[in-house]
């Protein structure tokens, strides 16, 4: 266990756990490993010990925050027409054909990112579960976090029903999807 | 479902029985595979079984081979041998009516 690869392979353990960094060295050393490969070995687990939780960190962050970002577009959007029909509505509608077709357009319009936000909810639930269980609290603070950043906003300041309205929006199209992610996954290991 | 790294992992700790241990176990699944795998590729994979609840590990003793170094200590659990028995018959029925052929 002599040379420069060594000396560096023995410079990088020191990033890892002391029981694992000796564990390690003996196991590198018990099987003759030579300098370059110890090296990249030993690049490899500091890699993944410290790089990739802090990737997983970092890409859960950004999910959350960006789920939450185009949820409050879609709450914003189908609140206002919601908050329109609402404010417009007329007992004479309820028998004209063209307010409910008007009504079922508009609401086929609004089905389509709303599907792509459960997919991508669910895919993201998926992926946080993969990656270190701080990821999956990363994950969830910044759903949450983005969340009262963005949706206590106008146009819910008026009627505390579409404050009700946005959190069940919140949570079918968003949480539980997350979660449906989340559960699929988990359910894959023994 | 085990992926089959795993099984490799699982199935070398089972057959080295009360000496498995992290350069032990890597020499027994090259020997198996023909090929060496990456101390990183061993010990997340040890990480992985040991947070499903597959294998118990604990540091052993040091010898001078490893330079004074303790050893980490592998031991399937009951969950492990139930869980590579599964991955096992799985990949015997997925083989059944199949002729690889084999060098």
């Amino acid at each position: 266990m002599s040379g420069f690869s060594w000396w560096l392979a023995e410079r990088l353990s020191l990033l890892l756990d002391p029981a694992e960094r000796d564990a390690v060295r003996g196991d590198l050393a018990e099987s003759g490993e030579g300098g370059i490969a110890a090296l990249g070995g030993m690049a490899g687990l500091v890699a993944r010990r410290t790089w990739w939780p802090v990737c997983a960190l970092l890409l859960a962050t950004a999910m959350g925050w960006r789920l939450v970002r185009e949820l409050d577009w879609l709450i914003r959007l189908s609140a206002t027409y919601l908050w329109m029909y609402l404010a417009n509505w007329r007992a004479a509608d309820i028998g004209n054909l063209g307010f409910w077709r008007e009504m079922a357009m508009e609401s086929l319009r609004l089905m389509l990112p709303c599907l792509l936000l459960m997919a991508g909810s669910l895919v993201a639930g998926m992926v946080v579960s993969r990656a270190r269980r701080g990821a999956t609290a990363v994950f969830w603070i910044a759903l949450a976090l983005a969340n009262l950043a963005n949706v206590p906003r106008e146009p819910f300041l008026a009627p505390i029903a579409l404050y009700a309205y946005a959190f069940s929006v919140w949570t079918g199209v968003v949480i539980l999807p997350a979660i449906l992610g989340l559960r699929l996954m988990r359910h894959r290991l023994p | 479902m085990l992926g089959e790294y795993e099984y490799l992992l699982l199935s070398a700790a089972a057959k080295l029985g009360e000496n498995a241990y992290g350069a032990a176990i890597r020499a027994e699944t090259g020997k198996a595979t023909g090929r060496l795998c990456s101390i990183g590729a061993l010990y997340t994979t040890l990480d992985r079984l040991e947070a499903k609840g597959l294998i118990e590990t604990w540091m052993g003793e040091a010898t001078p081979q490893r330079g004074g170094r303790p050893k980490r200590m592998v031991r399937l659990t009951a969950e492990g041998r139930k869980a590579a028995a599964a991955f096992y018959a799985a990949v015997m029925r997925a083989s059944r009516g199949v002729a690889w052929e084999t060098s």
